[in-house]
C-alpha cells in the first residue's frame, strides 16, 4: 500500500496546525458559525444531531494494522468505542467534540491518515475497486492512479470551491465493484485496439434528489493525460456549473443541460486550450507510486490446502456457507480473497467497534501482508488470505461476531445512518436495516445474490436507487414513511430502481420487501438476479404483490 | 425505539402546544436548550417554554450571539406532567439518543 | 479595506469608477467589463492607468488579447463557497499570460488566501475586521504543494524526482 515519504508527513502536519489554528479562532469568536463551517467541513467535521460527526477518509479503502488500531484508539479515547464504515469506503465516528477535533487529527497524521475534503464542494475521497490488485478479472491495479488522483486533488488551489461535491472512482475490471456509474467522473481502465491500457472516461453520474447514470465523455485516455483531463473537466464544471440551487449544482445537472456532446466538446475545447506539460504524468512518476503496490511476496500453495478446507466443509456448515458467500477468488493460486461482513443481523450496517478493529490489525497480519479494504457496501476485504488457513482465519472471526457469512445476500444491507445521527435526515434508516436484515437471513440462502439499499433522505448515502431493492426514509407530517423501488443496480448494468407505489410506514417494511421477493423468486428465470427478471417482466406483478388490484 | 419515549400518550385535549429554544454547544456539538437568563442546559427538563417560541428565541439571542449556541432554533414541546417532552421524532431522538 | 499586494500592506493609487462617473483626465482608475465593452474604442490610457473589474461570470478566455491594456484586473468573490474567480486568474495567468496585478476583491477569507495566491492573484482586498498580521501568515501556512498552479512554486511530484 502506498507509504508516505517525508512531502507527504510535511504537508499533512501543516494541514494539522492550520485546522488547529482555525478551531482555536472559533473557539475565541474571532470566526463566525457561518464563517468557520466550510473550514471545518473540509476537515470532514460535521455538527449532527447529538455531537460532531468526523469522517475520516480511508483512500481507495486501503487500511494497515497500525491505521486499524489507531481507528480503534480514536473510538476509545474520543468517541463511544465505534465507528461507522460509508458508502465512499470512509469511516465515520458520531461523539466527537470540536474542541479535540484537532488532536485527533494529529493522532491520524502519525499513521499517514486525514480527513481532508471527506466534506465540502470539493474534490472527495477517490473509491475503488475492493479488490484491487488482487481481482482476477482486472486489466490493471486501479489503485496508483487513485493515489495519484488522490495526491493532486488535495487542496487544489482551483479546484476547492466547486459548485458542489465532486466525486471519482477508478475501476479496472469488466466486473464493475465499485459504482462508477454513479459518480460525478468514473474512470474504467480499458485497453485499446493498439493494446494500450488507458481509461474510459464516464461524467455526469450521481445519487440524490436526481438519480442519473453517467455517460461516457471520452473512450481512450492516454495514461499521461489523465491530470490535464481532469483538470480541464474540472475546469468546465467550475464555470460553468450551476450555483444558484444546491439542489441543481452537481456535474450531472450541467451535463444533461448541455447534453454530453457539448459537455464533451467543453472538456475537450479547454484541454486543447491548456499547457499539459506540467500536469503530464510521466512514466518515472507513474512507477514511482506503482512501486508502494507491488504484489507482496506470495508463498506457493500448501499441498494440503485443499483437503484442510474439504474437511472442514464437511465438518462445519457455518464455515461451509462462509466460504460459499464470503470467499472470491484470487488471482494468485493458493490464496484467496475473504470478506469480513459488517452485517450480522439485527445490528447497525457499518457498524464497528474498537475491539473488532483491533481484531482485524492482528488478522491482517497473521493471516496477509497487513492490509484491508473497506468496500462501499460497508464490509471489509481480507485480500490476501492463504487458502489454508482460511479455517483458523474464519474460527478467528466467528469467535468476535464477525462469521456472519451473507456477502452479496439479503441480509447484506446498506445503510446510511438516517435520522437516528444525521441532522439531514427524515427518517431512520438503522432500525429499518435491523428487523428487515434479521427477518430476511432465514430465506436469503434461496434468494441468492440480492443487494438492498436504504437512505434516510433523499441525499441517498444510503445508494437506494440503486438497490435491486431500494428503500427510501421519508418525513409525511412528521411520522416515517418507506418508499420502496425495484430493479435498481450499481453494476456495469446499472440502473435507477422504479417507485412501486405508495410509502409505507416501517412496520410494513419486512411485508412489503417479502412480497416484492416472492414475486422476484415466482418468476425469476435461471440465474436471474432480481433487476434481470425487474427488466423482463416489468412492474406490475410487483406492484399488484404490495398494493393489491385497483 | 428506546423504552424511555416509546409509549407517547396520545395528544391530551387540555394541553396547549408549547415552544421551547434549542442549539448545539459549541465546543462539543452537544443539544442544548435556553435555560432563561443568558443560560443554557443540556437537559430538555431545564428549558424556559412559552406559547410563543419567537419571544424566547428574540431573548435567547438578544445582544451578541452567544458564542456557546450554535445553530439556535424554536421547538414544538408538550408539557406533560411538570416534563418538557419534545414533539417529533428527530427532536426526541436528538433529546433522548439513537433509538438503535 | 485594507489592500494587501505581494504580501505587503499597499496604499490603492487606484481609482474605481462607477459606470454613471464620466473618467477623470490622468490617474489610475478601474472601469466595470460592460464598461471596457462599449468604450473600448474611446479608450485611450495605456496599462498603467487603466484596470478593469472582471464579474465572476465572464469567460477568462474573452478577456483575452485584451489583457495587455490593463495594468490591474480585479476578480470576484461573492461568498465563500463561489470558487469561480480561481479559474479565471489561472487562465489570465496561463493563457492570456497577464503580467500585471490580479486582485481579489468580494468576499475575500483569510483561509482561502493562498489558494487565491497559488492561482496568480497577488492582490487582496482584505475585509475591516481583518487581523492584518495574522492574516499575511495565512499565506505562508503551507510550504508544500501536490499540484502545479500560477505561483511557480515547486510540487511534490517534481520535487520527488529532484526537479523543480
Amino acid at each position: 500500500m502506498y507509504r508516505y515519504d517525508e512531502f507527504d508527513r510535511r504537508f499533512l502536519e501543516e494541514r494539522v496546525a492550520q485546522y488547529r489554528d482555525q478551531v482555536r479562532r472559533r473557539l475565541i469568536g474571532q470566526l463566525t458559525e457561518e464563517e468557520f463551517r466550510p473550514l471545518r467541513l473540509r476537515n470532514g467535521l460535521y455538527l449532527q444531531l447529538h455531537a460532531y460527526m468526523y469522517r475520516i477518509a480511508i483512500p481507495y479503502g486501503t487500511l494497515s494494522p497500525a491505521q486499524l488500531r489507531m481507528l480503534a484508539y480514536i473510538a476509545r479515547k474520543y468517541d463511544r468505542g465505534y465507528g461507522h464504515f460509508t458508502t465512499r469506503q470512509n469511516i465515520q465516528f458520531n461523539w466527537i467534540k470540536l474542541e479535540e477535533s484537532p488532536d485527533i487529527m494529529a493522532d491520524l497524521a502519525s499513521v499517514e491518515m486525514h480527513s481532508i475534503q471527506t466534506s465540502g464542494n470539493c474534490i472527495r475521497n477517490t473509491t475503488s475497486d475492493p479488490f484491487a490488485g488482487v481481482a482476477d478479472d482486472e486489466i490493471e491495479d486501479p489503485r496508483p492512479y487513485c493515489e495519484i488522483i488522490r495526491q493532486w486533488s488535495t487542496l487544489h488551489p482551483e479546484f476547492s470551491w466547486l459548485p458542489r461535491k465532486f466525486k471519482i472512482a477508478v475501476s479496472a475490471s469488466a466486473k464493475d465493484r465499485a459504482a462508477v456509474h454513479v459518480h460525478d467522473i468514473g474512470l474504467y481502465l480499458v485497453r485499446n485496439a493498439a493494446g494500450e491500457v488507458g481509461f474510459q472516461v464516464l461524467v455526469g453520474g450521481g445519487l440524490g434528489r436526481t438519480p442519473i447514470m453517467a455517460k461516457v465523455l471520452r473512450d481512450f485516455l492516454p495514461k499521461q493525460d489523465l491530470l490535464s483531463y481532469l483538470e480541464a473537466a474540472l475546469r468546465v464544471y467550475n464555470e460553468y456549473g450551476r450555483r444558484d440551487n444546491i439542489y441543481k449544482a452537481r456535474i450531472k445537472i450541467l451535463v444533461q443541460a448541455l447534453g454530453i456532446d457539448k459537455m464533451r466538446d467543453a472538456v475537450e475545447a479547454e484541454w486543447s486550450k491548456m499547457d499539459h506539460e506540467p500536469l503530464d504524468l510521466t512514466k518515472e512518476t507513474i512507477a514511482g507510486i506503482y512501486k508502494h503496490f507491488a504484489p507482496p511476496a506470495y508463498g506457493k500453495p500448501e499441498r494440503d490446502d485443499d483437503a484442510v478446507i474439504n474437511t472442514a466443509i464437511a465438518a462445519d456448515k457455518k464455515f461451509s456457507r462462509w466460504l460459499k458467500h464470503n470467499v472470491a477468488n484470487h488471482k494468485q493460486p493458493g490464496y484467496s480473497i475473504a470478506t469480513v461482513s459488517l452485517k450480522p443481523p439485527g445490528k447497525p450496517p457499518g457498524d464497528i467497534t474498537a475491539d473488532q478493529l483491533d481484531l482485524l490489525a492482528e488478522l491482517s497480519e497473521r493471516h496477509g501482508f497487513g492490509e484491508v479494504r473497506v468496500t462501499h457496501e460497508q464490509n471489509v476485504v481480507f485480500p490476501d488470505v492463504r487458502r489454508g488457513d482460511l479455517v483458523a482465519f474464519y474460527a478467528s472471526l466467528a469467535s468476535s461476531g464477525l462469521g456472519t457469512a451473507n456477502i452479496g445476500l439479503a441480509s447484506d444491507i446498506i445503510a446510511c445512518p438516517g435520522l437516528d445521527y444525521c441532522s439531514l435526515a427524515n427518517a431512520r434508516s438503522i432500525p429499518i436495516a435491523e428487523r428487515l436484515g434479521e427477518h430476511l437471513a432465514a430465506r436469503e440462502e434461496e434468494i441468492g445474490p440480492m443487494k438492498i439499499k436504504i437512505s434516510g433522505c433523499i441525499n441517498a448515502c444510503g445508494h437506494h436507487h440503486v438497490g435491486h431493492i431500494g428503500i427510501l426514509g421519508v418525513d409525511k407530517n412528521g411520522e416515517e414513511f418507506y418508499q420502496i423501488t425495484v430493479g435498481g443496480s450499481a453494476d456495469e448494468l446499472s440502473a435507477v430502481g422504479i417507485i412501486v407505489g405508495r410509502a409505507v410506514p416501517s412496520d410494513e417494511v419486512n411485508g412489503a420487501v417479502d412480497k416484492l421477493l416472492d414475486v422476484y423468486l415466482a418468476q425469476r428465470d435461471d440465474g436471474e438476479d432480481l433487476p434481470a427478471t425487474f427488466r423482463r417482466i416489468g412492474m406490475e406483478p410487483f406492484k399488484e404483490a404490495v398494493y393489491g388490484t385497483r | 425505539m428506546a423504552a424511555s419515549h416509546e409509549s407517547e400518550p396520545n395528544v391530551v385535549t387540555n394541553e396547549t402546544s408549547h415552544q421551547a429554544v434549542t442549539a448545539n454547544r459549541l465546543r462539543d456539538g452537544i443539544p442544548i436548550y435556553f435555560a432563561g437568563g443568558g443560560s443554557w442546559s443540556p437537559n430538555i427538563g431545564d428549558s424556559v417554554t412559552a406559547e410563543n417560541g419567537e419571544t424566547l428565541l428574540a431573548e435567547a439571542i438578544r445582544g451578541p450571539l452567544p458564542l456557546e449556541a450554535v445553530g439556535v432554533y424554536v421547538i414544538e414541546v408538550r408539557l406533560a406532567e411538570g416534563a418538557v417532552r419534545p414533539i417529533g421524532i428527530k427532536e426526541q431522538i436528538r433529546a433522548f439518543g439513537p433509538t438503535a | 479595506m485594507v489592500l494587501v499586494k505581494n504580501g505587503q500592506v499597499a496604499s490603492d493609487y487606484w481609482q474605481h469608477i462607477e459606470d454613471t462617473d464620466p473618467l477623470p483626465q490622468a490617474g489610475a482608475v478601474t472601469i466595470s467589463w460592460a464598461r471596457w465593452l462599449s468604450e473600448r474604442d474611446s479608450i485611450t490610457r495605456g496599462p498603467s492607468e487603466l484596470g478593469v473589474r472582471l464579474p465572476n461570470t465572464i469567460a477568462a478566455d474573452d478577456v483575452g488579447a485584451d489583457a495587455g491594456r490593463f495594468g490591474l484586473i480585479t476578480v470576484t468573490y461573492p461568498n465563500i463557497g463561489d470558487g469561480r474567480a480561481y479559474s479565471q486568474a489561472r487562465i489570465l495567468r496561463s493563457r492570456a499570460a497577464f503580467k500585471g496585478e490580479i486582485r481579489a476583491i468580494g468576499s475575500v477569507v483569510r483561509d482561502q488566501l493562498q489558494f487565491m495566491q497559488r492561482c496568480g492573484i497577488d492582490a487582496f482586498e482584505l475585509p475591516e475586521k481583518a487581523l492584518t498580521e495574522d492574516w499575511l501568515a495565512a499565506l505562508s501556512e503551507f510550504d508544500l504543494f501536490y499540484q502545479p498552479a500560477e505561483d511557480s512554486r515547486p510540487w511534490i511530484a517534481r520535487q520527488r524526482h529532484g526537479r523543480n
